[in-house]
């Protein structure tokens, strides 16, 4: 194993997507508005505030994915 | 054949199974520390991906999940949260520490502790840490299993002597067979409790209330103040958003730091499989959905059911399903305690070998001789955890509570060790001690906590007080030592 090889900035930056989203999923921001933290309006069957915690966590998947695809490493051995 | 006894003849099925595939795993391994607990730093994508989430599907999870929906409603969704968060600081970590492991040789946490701050007393002090979260957490897995036998027997099989049983198939997986065993016994139960938990998720909601949409329907009807965030506290009133924020906060913390996750590090195969495994992980938050939608299905269909964890046995076995899908259910509920308490006791016997007697007794033990001593001390731990679990009056609750509180405390020191030069020894145990300290004094006094905060969050607050002020007020170490890890 070599030493690391991505771009630190880039790196930095998801860390702090990622403070974020952690943000996100806690006071103050999921209570801010009924809309998100209420049981009512359903999507897809269900309550608006599973919905917005499960679209996180899909959020998350998504961007460590589209970043790991995204970042070419030599740091793989 | 009374239907108790295909349930029970099913769950034994499961069980030798589980024996077969962890005894048939050993043979891959070396015979030194490296192979016994990192599986020759060798895991792919698959394995390590199902060890890592095997190990949240835990008793708490399968039993304890629709249980918090069931009793608590919107609550329950700290779980998902933390399960899709919890892992990610190990994308940014864990290749640093893979390459450390590889470099020096690393198999546990406190190794790595030890040899940056060259400090055998912190090695001891995070082994105490460890072993403090770890019994507890063991010994409700061991709890959980002997109570699936007394279900699965109608009473005719007493709770000692189901987690009985089931552990002393665990132990003889874990002792011949290692990391290796507990991988390939966990990749099979995850995949069975995958199975099982979408299958019951979307069954019981439509088989009780016509479907999940209907179900939430006719919640939202009933009980809308189950399904509004924060959902409701132990008590039945609301929950209060502190209480929710910091469960979320401090699971967060502390997840990537448990020891037993941890040490899979050390044991992927390259540094591209560790990162995979931490990309796909949030995944594992939909494989949850399901256990909370069994316990919501249970809100209206059943209500009052007590203790609030038997909710999901009692939904199975009150609906004249199969026996063999009873019998299913159980093997799953099993699955999910063997899957975390194996990880556990292995992580235990390692830790409390290699950090703890290694370091403070004997440096010069032999490597053969760790694997020996490590072997036997996964015998020792299961018998410990497993008197605390029959026949104790010791109660676990303040323990279990304190757990993630103290396995957060290990987050700062970590960032400190891999990102501040200037971080000491001094500051650094410093910090875990008070952070510690401080964790069971919120825990012990009710009027120091407000807005029910977690304790453990306090900790984490005078944790990284002491160990930033400490350690500017200690000399530095030798650079060139400190630079092999903040820049490896």
């Amino acid at each position: 194993m070599s030493g690391p090889s991505v771009p630190q900035t880039s790196l930095r930056v998801l860390a702090v997507v990622f403070a974020l989203l952690f943000i996100a999923t806690i006071w103050p921001v999921y209570p801010l508005s009924m809309l998100l933290s209420s049981a009512r309006p359903f999507i897809l069957g269900l309550p608006v505030s599973l919905v917005y915690v499960l679209g996180l966590s899909l959020v998350s998947f998504i961007l460590l994915l589209a970043y790991e695809l995204g970042t070419r490493r030599g740091d793989d051995g | 054949m009374e239907p108790w006894v295909v349930v029970f003849l099913v769950t034994v099925a499961y069980l030798g199974l589980s024996l077969t595939v962890g005894l048939l795993s050993g043979g891959k391994a070396s015979a030194g520390t490296e192979g016994y607990v990192a599986g020759d730093r060798a895991l792919g994508l698959l394995v390590l991906y199902f060890v890592m989430g095997a190990s949240i599907f835990s008793a708490f999870s399968f039993l304890g999940g629709p249980g918090w929906a069931y009793s608590r409603g919107a609550a329950a969704y700290y779980i998902l949260s933390y399960t899709s968060l919890g892992l990610v600081p190990m994308y940014f970590f864990g290749p640093r520490v893979a390459r450390l492991g590889r470099r020096f040789g690393y198999v546990t946490q406190a190794e790595l502790f030890a040899h940056r701050y060259h400090s055998r007393y912190l090695s001891a002090l995070l082994a105490l840490i460890s072993l403090a979260a770890f019994v507890p957490y063991l010994t409700l897995q061991m709890q959980g299993a002997g109570y699936v036998f007394s279900i699965v027997t109608e009473g005719r099989m007493p709770v000692w002597a189901g987690a009985a049983v089931t552990y002393a198939v665990v132990l003889l997986y874990v002792f011949r067979a290692g990391v290796m065993g507990i991988a390939w016994t966990n990749t099979f139960q995850g995949i069975l409790m995958m199975v099982l938990a979408w299958g019951l998720g979307l069954y019981l909601p439509y088989r009780l209330h016509g479907g999940i949409g209907p179900m939430f329907e006719r919640l939202a009807e009933a009980a809308p103040a189950m399904l509004a965030a924060p959902g409701l506290g132990a008590g039945g009133g609301a929950w209060t958003w502190g209480g929710y924020s910091s469960a979320v906060a401090i699971s967060v913390f502390g997840f990537s730091v448990w020891p037993h996750y941890f040490m899979k590090i050390y044991a992927a195969r390259s540094i591209r499989t560790l990162r995979h495994t931490v990309v796909l992980y949030p995944t594992f938050a939909f494989f949850l959905l399901p256990i909370l939608l069994i316990g919501f299905s249970g809100v209206l269909a059943f209500p009052d059911v007590t203790p609030v964890d038997t909710i999901l046995p009692t939904i199975v076995t009150s609906l004249g399903l199969p026996a063999i899908v009873v019998g299913l259910f159980c093997a799953g509920a099993l699955a999910a305690s063997m899957s975390s308490g194996d990880a556990i006791v292995h992580a235990a016997a390692a830790v409390l070998i290699k950090d703890g007697y290694r370091a403070l007794i004997q440096p010069s033990l032999g490597d053969l001789e760790q694997t020996r001593l490590i072997r036997w001390t996964v015998v020792a731990v299961g018998a410990v955890a497993y008197y605390f679990a029959v026949a104790s009056e010791v109660s676990l609750v303040l323990l279990l509570l304190l757990s993630y509180g103290f396995i957060a405390q290990i987050f700062p020191a970590l960032i400190a060790a891999l990102y501040w030069r200037r971080s000491t020894p001094i500051g650094v145990i410093g910090g875990l001690v008070v952070g510690c300290v401080v964790t069971i004094v919120w825990n012990l006094a009710p009027s120091l906590q407000w807005e029910q905060i977690h304790p453990g969050v306090w900790g984490l607050g005078a944790n990284v007080m002491v160990l930033v002020s400490v350690s500017r007020a200690t000399p530095r170490m030798d650079p060139a030592h400190v630079e092999k890890f903040v820049t490896a």
